[in-house]
């Protein structure tokens, strides 16, 4: 693991913030109060924070239409996060992104494009103002598997390879675009190889484990930041969840059936990973790890039970008509 | 009124000109483009930046025009001040995902708590047989476009005040420059002053008619009334200046004072400055009642229901408008 024990307690505690979230948005969602599309990270949560905890708070970055996972572990604020689910003006976004856009300030978080591969020229005008700005702050692109299909994309890395811009293009590779599988799409699916070709550094890693997410990006992003050259790491680990809407593909949180998860080595569920990586290395931290698991949901569903009731008050006023009846998820 | 010091500048020195005025007044300034240094480039309209400022602040780019709007946005976004200049207007339909999805949208999609100050210059290639990909004028795309603005320079002057404006603005601003307007040279302002976007220019008074004309059809607009003077015909020249904003007000006047109107256009006739005209003048007059249109609002799709339900049409509403609008 090789990290300090507050380290690995905010490893698991942002990925289980960030489920809880998810599992809110699961559980309320027939309710009809949170009204949009909504894409999920169940099972990909080990790649937005093994990357974003050993980034600096000055760092910027920018994401996609599953932007979830990077708004929470860049920082940004979860009852704001909510808000925008629900259309409040006191959202994120002011009740103008919803899910696929959303934007914190305060947290160096620019924003989420919910075209592909819209972000990735973007961040490299990030890694320009970076550069420019001259504090060593660097620019961080995330992207999915299904952006790399994409022209632009390329035309973003070689752009910031030859103006020499620090920009760390982190690739979520699940697989699937929507649905289709990478195999389906690409000649050539290993997309560092495609990165090193436009002469770029390139590094590529299992993301179940956070940890070695952790290890992995910390060499890229001290490369980026001392030598001002772009990178693009490469994060592979399955989506536990439907492309679009709230369907898990796993059991929601509970803290003994983790506990038990947590020494299976084939686990594909990051937080189980991370708990058993906690248990082995730091045993004396079991008590704050049950902590976390019982804790973060309970907070993180006052923060539904306010959200919803403020739009209910809301729409004491506004008086939407309750939409249909949701219709079934597929996964 | 004490007259300000001249030169004579054309299209092309007056944009160098305007540029290199406030490049001096703010370091967040910087230019890019696709050979923009070669000698001749861009019809001369970048010519000396560089050897004055810098290549950081002048700098050539790879063939990636959609990248290169990106580059800009996200620059922006940290605060800097952006010009990509395009050798052409056609060239800028490789770059719609990022000009059209995230440009314009990136403020609207935050709640408006960023703005993405980039300036775009795109050249038309009018004449010297440029053919249909170096010619094209393309810009009502744009100008149907919320959180976009699109200004046409008719001269040398127009330019450069026109250009300040796209400098210190803080929308995503694209300027296009026809070919028509780089001979000519005219009189501008040693300091020059910007000129107020969404305020058309009476280029020439007249009584009879109104010619409303935006970039190198000014000049043809001009040319055009003065022959027609001949025959008695006094034409007024209402120069646009800008698409979005456009100075609907001024439109509405002349065309009320005249009655009647002709428009000048760069572009395609469909969906393009006369059928904008049209709807302008005949939401205000012209037929039995004023046209009604019934449409989304002007602006991106908000995500929030509560803001949503207000972006489309409503249909108690539209029938109680319809029954109030006709009877």
């Amino acid at each position: 693991m090789n990290v300090t024990t507050a380290v690995a307690l905010e490893c698991l505690e942002r990925m289980v913030v960030i489920r809880a979230v998810e599992e809110g948005i699961c559980a309320e969602y027939s309710h009809r109060n949170i009204r949009g599309p909504v894409h999920l990270s169940i099972g990909q949560e080990a790649m937005a924070v093994g990357v974003l905890s050993v980034c600096q708070p000055e760092d910027v970055a920018v994401s996609t239409h599953r932007d979830h996972a990077h708004y929470l572990a860049k920082g940004g604020d979860v009852g704001a996060m909510i808000d925008e689910l629900y259309g409040l003006e006191t959202g994120c976004s002011r009740g103008y992104g919803g899910s696929m856009h959303l934007f914190s300030r305060e947290a160096n978080f620019m924003g989420a494009s919910a075209v592909l591969p819209g972000s990735t020229p973007v961040s490299v005008g990030l890694g320009l103002g970076c550069k420019l700005d001259g504090r060593g702050a660097v620019a961080v692109g995330f992207s999915g598997d299904g952006a790399s299909d994409e022209g632009s994309f390329f035309e973003a890395l070689n752009l910031a390879a030859v103006l020499r811009l620090p920009v760390l293009f982190v690739c979520e590779n699940n697989g699937l675009s929507t649905n289709t599988p990478l195999v389906a799409r690409q000649a050539q699916t290993d997309i560092s190889t495609k990165a090193r070709a436009f002469g770029l550094a390139a590094e590529a890693t299992e993301a179940v484990d956070v940890f070695a997410v952790r290890q992995a990006a910390t060499e890229l992003i001290d490369r980026v930041r001392s030598t001002s050259q772009p990178a693009v790491l490469t994060l592979s680990a399955d989506r536990l969840c439907a492309h679009v809407g709230p369907v898990s593909k796993i059991a929601a949180l509970n803290p003994q059936a983790l506990l038990n998860e947590s020494g299976d080595p084939d686990t594909r569920d990051p937080i189980a990973n991370c708990l058993g990586a906690i248990l082995a290395e730091m045993p004396e931290l079991r008590g704050d790890c049950i902590d976390i698991l019982q804790d973060v949901p309970l907070r993180v569903s006052a923060e539904f039970r306010r959200a919803d009731a403020a739009f209910e008050d809301r729409n004491v006023t506004a008086g939407l008509v309750a939409p249909p009846p949701p219709k079934s998820h597929t996964v | 009124m004490i007259n300000q010091a001249t030169q004579s500048f054309d299209y092309a020195a007056a944009a160098v000109h305007a540029l290199e005025q406030e490049m001096a007044h703010d370091p967040r300034v910087f230019l890019y483009g696709e050979g923009i240094n070669d000698a001749g480039a861009y019809l001369n309209s970048t010519d000396g930046i560089a050897a004055r400022f810098g290549e950081a602040r002048c700098f050539d780019v790879p063939n990636c025009e959609d990248a290169l709007v990106g580059l800009g946005i996200g620059s922006a976004l940290m605060g800097y001040r952006p010009v990509f200049v395009s050798l052409r207007v056609d060239f800028l339909m490789l770059a719609m995902n990022q000009i059209i999805n995230h440009a314009a949208r990136w403020p609207a999609m935050t709640g408006y708590q960023v703005s993405v100050p980039l300036t775009i210059r795109a050249l038309i290639g009018r004449g010297w047989g440029q053919a249909a990909q170096h010619s094209g004028a393309l810009y009502s795309m744009f100008a149907n476009v919320p959180g976009l603005e699109v200004v046409l320079p008719s001269s040398p002057a127009e330019g450069a005040g026109l250009l300040l404006t796209a400098l210190r603005s803080d929308k995503t601003t694209i300027v296009i420059e026809d070919r028509g307007v780089f001979g000519a040279a005219e009189e501008v302002p040693a300091i020059v002053e910007p000129i107020p976007f969404g305020q058309a220019r009476v280029a020439r008074a007249g009584t009879d008619v109104t010619f409303f004309s935006v970039s190198s059809m000014t000049g043809f607009a001009l040319q055009v009334a003065d022959r027609v003077s001949e025959s008695g015909i006094s034409a007024e020249v209402v120069d646009l200046r800008t698409a979005r904003p456009l100075d609907e007000e001024t439109i509405r006047s002349s065309a009320a004072r005249t009655g009647r109107v002709a428009v000048f256009d760069i572009g395609w006739n469909r969906f393009g400055l006369s059928a904008e005209v049209a709807r302008v003048i005949t939401e205000a007059s012209g037929l039995q009642r004023p046209l009604l249109s019934v449409h989304r609002r002007d602006e991106h799709t908000p995500s929030s229901a509560f803001l949503e339900v207000e972006h489309y049409p409503k249909i108690d509403e539209v029938v109680q408008q319809v029954t109030t609008h006709f009877s």
